[in-house]
C-alpha cells in the first residue's frame, strides 16, 4: 500500500515537473529574410490628404487605471472637438499616440479598434478589477504548475489575461493592416541598461525579429510590468549579420558632440551583438519614460516629423501630453519623526520618475519654443532688410515655412480647485478603480484639456 | 538644432540625410547637431561628390553650413 502511494506520488511529481517544463512564455518570431514584408513603421500608416497638414501627437502616460480613465476622457474631448469649417474632429487628426503602462491599455484599444473606444472599452479594462482577475489566475492550481517552469512568469499570466479579455488576440499585424493613423508607439523600458524600448518595426528589427506575429496584450503587459509586483517580460535578440542603420553608425561619432544622439545609437548598438546580449528582459515603461515623450523627441529631432517639417508637410503640429501623475500631498514635513520604510521606498520611486517627466515636458516645450523664434528671427530679419535695402535680397527659408506649434501639458496641476486636485492627486496607482472614480476621472480628463490655455491658444487660429 | 543648406548649382533637387530624403536644395534645413552623411537624391547621378560626411554644430538660420554639389 505504501509502496503504492509512494508510485502514485512520484507519477504525480513527474506530472507536475513534465508540465512545468513544458510552460514557457511566447517566443517571438525572427524575421523570415525569404519573406520581405511590410513592416510595422510610422511611413506605411498614410492619412486622408485633407488631415495631412497637421500633425496630432498624443502621448499617455503611466499610472494604472487612472492613467488609462484620465486619457480616455482626452480622446473623449478631442473627439468632440469639432475643426472649423470641416466635418472632421481633432481626433481625426492624430498621427501618434505613444504610451506608457495604463496608458498603453487606453492607446493600444484605440489604435486596434477605433471608435469601439468609446462604446466597449469601460466594461473592457476600465470598470473591471484586473488586479483581482490577475490575483484569481494566480491562485488558480493549474497556474501554479506553469508558474513553476523558469520560462513563465507571473507578467505572461497578465499577458495572457489582457490578450483573451482586453485585445482579442489581436497582434502587430492587425495594427498594421488597419494602414491608417494614429501609429501607436508601445514603450517598456529594457532592464539590462535602462533605456526606452519601444514596441515597433524599427526597434524588433535590431532584434532580428518579426513584430507583425507578435501579440499587442504582450507589449503592453511589458509596458505595464510594474516592478516586483510583476515580473519582467523576455524576448529573444536573435543572432545573425545584423548592421547598425547609417544616423546610428553616425550618431556614436558623436559622444563629445550630442550627448543625446549617441545614447540612443548606443542603445541599439547593444542589441547588433546579439551574441552577447541574446535576450532582453523588459520592464514598466515608466522606469525610463513615464509620459511616452521621449519617443517624440526621437521622432521630432531625427525621425519622421523632422523628415515631414523639412519636406514641408506639417503646417500645424500639436503635441498633448496627458499625464496622470498623482502627488500624494501627505503630511510628512508635519511630524518629527522620519517617514517609515514604505514611503520612503514609494518616494524614492516616484520623485526621480516625476522630476523626470517634468524636464522632459520643459525641454520639450523648449523644442518647439525655439523653433517659433527662429521662424520669428527670420521673418524680422526679411522685413528689415525689405525696408532697408534696395536690392530685393530674400534670406533662404526655413524648411516648412511658419508652422503652428504647440504642447499642451494635461495634470492634475492643472486644476484650480485645491480640493479637487487634492482628490485626483489621492487616487491610487493601481488597475482596480470605482466607477464614481473613473466617471470623476473620465470628466476631468475631457475638462482639464478644454480649459487648457495652451490648448486655447493653440485652437483659436490654428485652424 | 543646427541648420544645413545644400546648393546644387542653383537647380532644385532632393536632400538626403543620413541615407533619408529631407527638404529640398537652397532651403535652411533643421538638422540635430552631430555628423551627417549628406547627398542629393537620384537618378540622375549627376552630382560630385556623391556623399558628403559633415558635422553639423554651432549654426544659426542665417548662418547655416553650406554644403555644395557640383554638377559632373
Amino acid at each position: 500500500m505504501r509502496k503504492n502511494s509512494f508510485r502514485l506520488f512520484l507519477g504525480i511529481l513527474s506530472a507536475f515537473l513534465l508540465a512545468a517544463g513544458c510552460a514557457h512564455y511566447p517566443l517571438n518570431q525572427p524575421l523570415s529574410p525569404a519573406e520581405p514584408q511590410k513592416d510595422y513603421v510610422y511611413e506605411t500608416f498614410s492619412q486622408p490628404a485633407e488631415t495631412d497638414e497637421t500633425f496630432v501627437v498624443l502621448t499617455l502616460s503611466g499610472g494604472g487605471t487612472r492613467a488609462a480613465a484620465l486619457a480616455y476622457g482626452v480622446l473623449e474631448q478631442m473627439r468632440r472637438t469639432g475643426l472649423p469649417g470641416t466635418d472632421r474632429t481633432l481626433l481625426d487628426e492624430v498621427d501618434v499616440i505613444s504610451t506608457v503602462s495604463g496608458g498603453s491599455f487606453t492607446g493600444a484599444y484605440y489604435a486596434l479598434f477605433g471608435d469601439r473606444l468609446f462604446t466597449d472599452f469601460k466594461k473592457d479594462f476600465l470598470e473591471r478589477n484586473i488586479q483581482g482577475e490577475l490575483l484569481w489566475d494566480v491562485a488558480n492550481p493549474v497556474n501554479w504548475i506553469r508558474l513553476a517552469s523558469p520560462w513563465f512568469n507571473r507578467i505572461d499570466l497578465a499577458a495572457e489575461l489582457y490578450d483573451r479579455t482586453v485585445f482579442n488576440s489581436k497582434t502587430f499585424q492587425d495594427l498594421s493592416s488597419r494602414g491608417r493613423r494614429p501609429f501607436l508607439i508601445i514603450n517598456a523600458t529594457n532592464l539590462q541598461h535602462g533605456a526606452r524600448f519601444e514596441f515597433t518595426g524599427d526597434q524588433f528589427r535590431y532584434l532580428g525579429s518579426d513584430i507583425l506575429s507578435y501579440p499587442v496584450a504582450r507589449a503592453v503587459a511589458a509596458s505595464s510590468a510594474f516592478p516586483f509586483l510583476l515580473s519582467p517580460l523576455s524576448l529573444i535578440n536573435y543572432p545573425g549579420d545584423r548592421k547598425l542603420a547609417a544616423e546610428d553608425r553616425l550618431a556614436l561619432k558623436d559622444y563629445w558632440i550630442n550627448r543625446r544622439r549617441y545614447q540612443a545609437a548606443n542603445s541599439n548598438a547593444l542589441y547588433v551583438d546579439a551574441a552577447n546580449h541574446p535576450y532582453v528582459h523588459l520592464m514598466d515603461g515608466g522606469l525610463a519614460d513615464n509620459i511616452g515623450l521621449r519617443a517624440i523627441f526621437d521622432l521630432y529631432l531625427r525621425k519622421d516629423i523632422r523628415t515631414r517639417i523639412n519636406d514641408g508637410k506639417i503646417k500645424r503640429l500639436l503635441v498633448i501630453v496627458v499625464n496622470a501623475k498623482a502627488e500624494s500631498p501627505g503630511d510628512l514635513d508635519r511630524s518629527e519623526s522620519p517617514p517609515s520604510l514604505m514611503t520612503v521606498a514609494y518616494k524614492t520611486c516616484t520623485i526621480a520618475m516625476d522630476s523626470y517627466s517634468f524636464e522632459t515636458v520643459e525641454g520639450f516645450r523648449n523644442l518647439i519654443e525655439e523653433r517659433i523664434r527662429m521662424q520669428e528671427v527670420n521673418h524680422a530679419c526679411q522685413t528689415i532688410l525689405d525696408r532697408h535695402a534696395s536690392d530685393g535680397f530674400r534670406i533662404p527659408q526655413l524648411a516648412g515655412g511658419s508652422m503652428k506649434l504647440g504642447i499642451v501639458d494635461i495634470s492634475f496641476d492643472g486644476l484650480p480647485d485645491p480640493q479637487e486636485k487634492a482628490y485626483f492627486n489621492g487616487l491610487p496607482t493601481s488597475f482596480s478603480l470605482t466607477a464614481d472614480q473613473i466617471q470623476k476621472l473620465i470628466d476631468v480628463g475631457g475638462r482639464l484639456l478644454a480649459d487648457n490655455p495652451d490648448f486655447r491658444e493653440f485652437m483659436k487660429d490654428a485652424f | 538644432m543646427e541648420y544645413l543648406i545644400v546648393r546644387f548649382e542653383g537647380e532644385d533637387r532632393a536632400v538626403v540625410i543620413d541615407w533619408r530624403r529631407q527638404g529640398r536644395t537652397d532651403q535652411v534645413l533643421e538638422v540635430e547637431r552631430g555628423t551627417h552623411e549628406i547627398s542629393l537624391e537620384g537618378p540622375p547621378f549627376n552630382f560630385e561628390p556623391l556623399l558628403q560626411t559633415v558635422v553639423l554644430m554651432n549654426t544659426t538660420p542665417l548662418s547655416p553650413m553650406e554644403v555644395t554639389f557640383a554638377k559632373k
